[in-house]
C-alpha cells in the first residue's frame, strides 16, 4: 500500500498496482522515495478522492479487453467525467501533476466536448479569459470563416 | 468588464493571469476540439489566435485526430453524368457506421467556375488534390477549412498525345512539405514511348522533373516501347507512394522525402482458384484484393512493410448479392469495413462475418469517393 496526503492533511491508502498509473508516483517508488507518506501539496482531499476512485477502477486496464470489461470501463468513464466544470479542472490539474496519462486524456476530452459548441463569449467567461483583440481583428477572424460562427449548435450559455 | 491586462509579455501564452487554467492545459484541451470549433475560437484572444494558427499546433492536432473516427469524413463527387451540377458532397464517417441513413451535405466548391470539372485524384492530412482531365488545372483543397490553392501550371516536355496522367499526393515528413507527383505517358501509335515525371513541392511552390523509375523496373520491347505503365492513384504507405504495375507484377514505390523509386513484391502465390484483382490499402498496410471463382473476394495484407514473406490472407468475404462491383473505403477501429457496392454503402463485420447496409441520401452519384480527416492544414505554403 502507498500512502498519499492531500493539501488539507488527509491521508489515503492506495494499492501500489493502482497508484503506479501515476508516472510521478511510479518514479518515486522506483527511486525509493515513497517509503512513508507522499505529500501532494497541489491536491485537495475532494479531488484526490476522485482521482483514487479512477485509479482503483482502472487497475489492470490492459486485461479489460480480454475479460470483456471494456464496456464497463467505458460506462464508468462516462459517469466519472459527469462533474462540475470547476471540479473537472481540479481533476485535470491533479492528473497533470501526478502524470496520469489516461485520466488526463479523458478529462481534457470531456472539457473539449463541453466547449466545442460554445460561443466565443461563453468560452471567455467559462475560462475567465480577457479578450485582447481589437474589434477589427475579431471581425477579420470572423470574416475568414463566417460559417464557423453559425449553426444551430452554437450555445451561448456558460454551463 | 474592466479587467487589468495580464503580463505585458504578449508572446507568452496565454498572457492572461486571470485564466483559471495554465497555458499547457488549455493547449491540451484545444488539441481535442474539432476544426470548426478551433476556427471559431481563434477569436477568443490574441494568444488563442497565435496558438491555433501555429504549425506546431496544427501538426499535433492532426496527429491526435488520426485515430479518432469522429474526425473522418467521406467526400463524394457529384458529377454531371448523374446530377445536375458538378459539385462535392460530404458526410461524417461515424454517421455511416452509427446511423442507418445519413444525409450528405453540399461542400463548397473550391473554385468559382465549375466548368473545370475537378475530380478527386489524391488526399493526405485533410488536403484533397483535385485535377481536371486535361492536366492544366490542379487544385489543392482543404474542404474543412474551405481553403484552396491553384497549383502553378506546367507543360509536359512533349505535347499530346498522352494518356491521363497518373497522380500521387503525399506528405514529406523529412522536409515538412507536401508533394504532388504527376506521371505522363506519351504515346505514338498506341505505344508508350516517353515518360515524364514531375514533382510539385508546396514549400517551394514549383514543379521539378524527376527521373522515371528506370530500365530495371520495366520491360521495354524491341521497338523501345514501354510494355507496362503504372496504374491508378498513388497509395500512401510508410511515407511512400505506391502504384501497381499490373496483375502479378511488382508494386512500384516512390519515396516522398528522397524522391527515390523502389519495388515492393507481391505474394509469390495466392490460394488455389484465386486471381489478383487490385492493389489497395487496409488500415496502414498495403493489400491485394483477389477474386475466388467469382463467388468470394480475399484480402491479402502485407503485415510488415517491404517483407515479402509477411503477406497473409486476412479476409475472405462472399460478394454481397453476387455483385462484384465494389470499392473498399475504410476499416474502423472495431474492424468493420466500409465498402461501396454499386451505389450502396455496405458494412462488413469481420468478427461475425455479417453484412449490413447504410444509406446516404442527397447524392446522385458515386463516381469518386474519398475518406479524409478534418484538419487545420492550410493548402498554402508551410513556410511562415
Amino acid at each position: 500500500m502507498v500512502k498519499l496526503k492531500s493539501n488539507d492533511d488527509k491521508e489515503f491508502e492506495v494499492e501500489e498496482a493502482a497508484v503506479i498509473q501515476s508516472e510521478m508516483i511510479k518514479n518515486m517508488i522506483e527511486d525509493g522515495c515513497a517509503t512513508s507518506v507522499i505529500p501532494l501539496p497541489n491536491i485537495d482531499s475532494k479531488t484526490l478522492i476522485k482521482v483514487i476512485e479512477y485509479l482503483n477502477k482502472h487497475i489492470n486496464m490492459g486485461k479489460a479487453a480480454e475479460t470483456g470489461e471494456e464496456d464497463d470501463l467505458k460506462e464508468f468513464d462516462e459517469q466519472f467525467v459527469n462533474m462540475g466544470w470547476e471540479e473537472l479542472f481540479d481533476v485535470i490539474m491533479a492528473a497533470n501533476y501526478l502524470n496520469i496519462h489516461e485520466l488526463m486524456e479523458l478529462c481534457c476530452q470531456s472539457a473539449a466536448d463541453r466547449l466545442k459548441n460554445k460561443s466565443v463569449r461563453a468560452v471567455r467567461e467559462m475560462l475567465k479569459i480577457t479578450n485582447d483583440l481589437t474589434e477589427e481583428e475579431e471581425q477579420e477572424i470572423i470574416n475568414d470563416a463566417p460559417w464557423a460562427f453559425e449553426g444551430p449548435e452554437i450555445d451561448d450559455t456558460v454551463n | 468588464m474592466e479587467v487589468e491586462k495580464g503580463s505585458s509579455d504578449v508572446t507568452q501564452f496565454p498572457a492572461d493571469s486571470l485564466c483559471i487554467l495554465p497555458p499547457e492545459i488549455i493547449t491540451e484541451i484545444l488539441f481535442r476540439l474539432p476544426v470548426k470549433s478551433l476556427l471559431k475560437f481563434r477569436s477568443v484572444s490574441k494568444s488563442w489566435l497565435t496558438l491555433i494558427s501555429s504549425l506546431e499546433f496544427i501538426d499535433t492536432h492532426l496527429s491526435l485526430s488520426a485515430d479518432k473516427e469522429e474526425m473522418l469524413h467521406l467526400i463524394i463527387l457529384n458529377d454531371l453524368d448523374f446530377g445536375d451540377k458538378w459539385c462535392f458532397k460530404g458526410c461524417p464517417v461515424a454517421s455511416l457506421f452509427n446511423d442507418s441513413v445519413t444525409r450528405a451535405v453540399d461542400l463548397s466548391y473550391p473554385i468559382e467556375d465549375d466548368s473545370y470539372k475537378l475530380n478527386i485524384v489524391g488526399g493526405c492530412n485533410g488536403l484533397i488534390l483535385l485535377a481536371n482531365r486535361s492536366i492544366k488545372y490542379l487544385v489543392l483543397w482543404n474542404p474543412t477549412i474551405r481553403k484552396h490553392k491553384n497549383l502553378p501550371e506546367f507543360r509536359p516536355r512533349r505535347e499530346e498525345p498522352y494518356y491521363d496522367p497518373v497522380y500521387g499526393f503525399g506528405y514529406d515528413e523529412l522536409h515538412h512539405d507536401y508533394k504532388v507527383v504527376c506521371i505522363f505517358y506519351n504515346y505514338t501509335n498506341d505505344f508508350v514511348d516517353d515518360v515524364e515525371v514531375k514533382v510539385y513541392s508546396l514549400k517551394s511552390d514549383s514543379w521539378n522533373s524527376v527521373e522515371y523509375c528506370g530500365e530495371s523496373f520495366f520491360i521495354k520491347n524491341s521497338g523501345g516501347f514501354y510494355e507496362d505503365t503504372l496504374n491508378s492513384l498513388g497509395l500512401i504507405v510508410d511515407g511512400k507512394l505506391h502504384w501497381d504495375m499490373g496483375r502479378n507484377k511488382n508494386i512500384v514505390s516512390f519515396d516522398i522525402a528522397n524522391e527515390k523509386w523502389n519495388k515492393v513484391e507481391k505474394p509469390s502465390s495466392y490460394g488455389v482458384g484465386e486471381t489478383e484483382s487490385f492493389l489497395w490499402k487496409l488500415g496502414s498496410n498495403l493489400c491485394v484484393y483477389t477474386d475466388y471463382k467469382e463467388t468470394q473476394f480475399c484480402i491479402w495484407v502485407m503485415k510488415e512493410y517491404g517483407v515479402k514473406q509477411s503477406w497473409i490472407k486476412k479476409h475472405t468475404i462472399r460478394y454481397p448479392n453476387d455483385d462484384k462491383f465494389f470499392w473498399p473505403l475504410f476499416v474502423s477501429n472495431k474492424g468493420e469495413m466500409l465498402f461501396l457496392v454499386r451505389s450502396e454503402f455496405m458494412i462488413y463485420n469481420s468478427k461475425d462475418d455479417s453484412l449490413r447496409y447504410t444509406n446516404v441520401t442527397n447524392r446522385e452519384s458515386n463516381h469518386a469517393l474519398k475518406i479524409y480527416i478534418e484538419s487545420l492544414v492550410c493548402p498554402f505554403s508551410r513556410d511562415k
